[in-house]
């Protein structure tokens, strides 16, 4: 919206991701196996922007962390631009639940880490890491120290190195999970301007349905776990999305018809959590 | 020894309320890790005091104890009697403690680099760690004071017995808690690393060994005062010189004052080589939480 939508736009247009047959059994210590996930099938097309909704549990995180190729499926295949995930994907973003900050760094240094990983010089990234910064209301905190911030500052820290090396592939789990409401909508609104103009393919897990939804080309239902997709929702409201999209009946509909398809779920655990 | 040593961890630990509490401060909008440095030099300062009056309090009671109670000097010297023993024996005292502290320096240098070297292929490697964690558990259970003659046999009878005993004692804290601040890293965080495209020696230099840091630097503060003691024993067994060595023949002249004098002189040394270590740890681990772990 600010210094980023002056920016030509990047080459690095969206990917596009597959997956197949996917599931995912995790044993436990003990030797009990845990079915995450179980026969996920997701085409996700170049430069589209996907919002993941599911009750707590269901496998989001676990999804998310084997399309990044950082965790291996049980069965199936995932692949992205055509080829399979073996490695981690070093041409995403990825953004864990938790933001992993490095406490030794400031947060300009914990973003530039991005660079540093790969072994690149930081100093041609900084403004950019600034404006990131600047963007999520964060400017302030560029000389600062992890420990000195709060969970919600924090956590924009850590949306910004998922952002700062543009990358054509966004992986987002509950990137906003720890802001309040107005804050939350204000980056909606960035993250969507973002988002449209680099053209990156964005896998969005997310507990909030209005975002889901604000954010969405599409919203994925999961079902209680093991994981499956039980609904798969093209959200056709009209892009580039401003505040006032919240406004359109359309708007409501989806969120309301997503709520009911989740409330079934969410229950499902309530049930299962009882019963055992 | 031990005194010392609990004392200096005390102001450690109000060291550790320091930058909490300036955290605090800095959130109501100061800037900077001024206030932090500010507090925790207040707070040192106040406890220097504090440690000068109580040894001053005891130095006194000391005194008065022998000279109202009149136990034998010849068992309990006056503080005025040690001191002077300092001025008589000045000379060697100066001469032993540098021995002594030569032997510290180099035991605890060799015990750090070796230990490290050792630490990092266990903590990398399940197999190493498989075959390494029952060798170093069986050495250390071996008492290094009874290997003595062993190495005096193998290395004379000079500095070097001395240094290799001190060596054999500090050696352990350092690899087994190298190898643990390696190894308890947070596997989301080498995820992170791995998705940003680090490969396993960035990951190493960027993120395990800046965790692993608070780790090896609680085995550093246990290897230096288990290099003094090693470098002590060495001297007790191999005898000519080092503080040690003057202790026990201080002994056998019946000179208690200069017995008192080395053993305070050694005091001083092990509490130098400890505070050394602890202001390295301060500075380098300004930055890191020093309880448990957010997020
Ligand atoms: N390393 C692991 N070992 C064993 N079980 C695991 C592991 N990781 C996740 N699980 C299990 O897999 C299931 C899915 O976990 P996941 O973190 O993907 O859920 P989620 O949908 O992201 O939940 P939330 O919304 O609460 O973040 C959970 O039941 C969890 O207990
Ligand atoms: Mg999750």
């Amino acid at each position: 919206m600010t210094g980023t939508a002056k920016r030509p736009p990047t080459t690095s247009a969206g990917l596009p991701l597959r997956v197949e047959g996917l599931g995912k059994t995790f044993r436990s210590a003990r030797g009990a196996a845990v079915r995450a996930l179980d026969g996920i099938d997701l085409t996700i097309g170049a430069g589209e922007f996907v919002s993941i909704l599911g009750p707590s549990g269901c496998g989001k995180s676990t999804l998310l962390a084997i399309l990044a190729g950082l965790d291996t499926a049980t069965d199936g295949t995932a692949s992205v631009g055509g080829r399979p995930v073996t490695a981690p994907l070093v041409d995403a973003g990825v953004m864990f639940q938790r933001d992993l900050l490095l406490d030794w760094h400031t947060c300009e240094d914990n973003i530039l880490m991005q660079f540093r990983m790969r072994g690149l010089a930081t100093a041609p990234y900084r403004d950019r890491a600034r404006e990131l910064l600047a963007l999520v209301g964060m400017e302030h905190a560029a000389q600062r120290y992890p420990r000195e911030l709060s969970g919600g500052m924090r956590q924009r820290v850590a949306i910004c190195r998922a952002l700062v090396h543009e990358p054509p592939l966004l992986f987002l789990d509950e990137p906003f999970g720890a802001l309040d409401a107005l804050t939350r909508e204000n980056l909606n609104t960035e993250l969507a301007a973002l988002t449209a103009h680099s053209g990156a393919t964005v896998v969005f897990v997310t507990h909030g349905i209005d975002e889901a939804v604000f954010l969405g080309d599409r919203a994925v239902v999961m079902s209680a776990r093991p994981g499956r997709v039980i609904a798969d929702v093209a959200i056709d409201l009209p892009v580039p999305r401003g505040p006032q999209v919240r406004e359109l009946p359309q708007f409501t509909a989806y969120t309301a018809r997503l709520r009911k398809l989740l409330a079934h779920e969410v229950q499902a655990v309530a049930v299962e959590g009882a019963r055992s | 020894m031990t005194g010392t040593g609990q004392r200096v961890r005390t102001r450690h630990r109000f060291g550790v309320a320091g930058p909490e509490a300036a955290g605090v401060d800095r959130r109501a909008g100061e800037p900077g890790a001024r206030g932090a440095a500010a507090l925790a030099g207040r707070v040192g300062r106040w406890t220097a005091v504090w440690y000068l009056f109580a040894v001053l309090l005891v130095l006194l009671a000391w005194e008065i104890a022998i000279v109202v109670g009149g136990t034998p000097d010849y068992l309990l010297p006056t503080p005025t009697q040690v001191a002077k023993a300092f001025d008589t024996y000045h000379q060697p005292l100066l001469h032993h403690s540098w021995f002594t502290l030569k032997e510290i320096l180099l035991g605890f240098a060799v015990a750090v680099a070796a230990g490290m070297l050792i630490a990092v292929p266990i903590a990398f490697s399940r197999t190493v760690e498989r075959v390494a964690y029952p060798l170093i558990v069986m050495t250390q259970a071996v008492p290094k004071v009874a290997l003595g003659p062993l190495f005096i046999v193998w290395f004379g009878f000079g500095l070097e017995t001395d240094v290799i005993i001190a060596v054999s004692v500090a050696i352990f804290p350092v690899i087994v808690n190298t190898a643990l601040g390696l190894t308890s890293i947070d596997p989301d965080l080498v995820r992170l690393g791995r998705s940003m495209g680090g490969s396993r020696m960035r990951l190493f230099w960027l993120v395990r060994l800046p965790t692993a840091l608070p780790s090896i630097f609680a085995g550093l503060k246990v290897a230096v005062t288990f290099a003094v003691i090693g470098a002590v024993v060495g001297e007790f067994i191999v005898g000519g010189s080092g503080l040690g060595y003057l202790t026990l023949s201080a002994s056998g002249n019946q000179n208690v004052p200069l017995l008192f004098a080395s053993v305070i002189a050694l005091a001083l040394i092990g509490v130098l080589f400890y505070a050394a270590i602890d202001l390295a740890e301060r500075v380098v681990l300004r930055h890191h939480p020093q309880s448990g772990n957010r997020g």
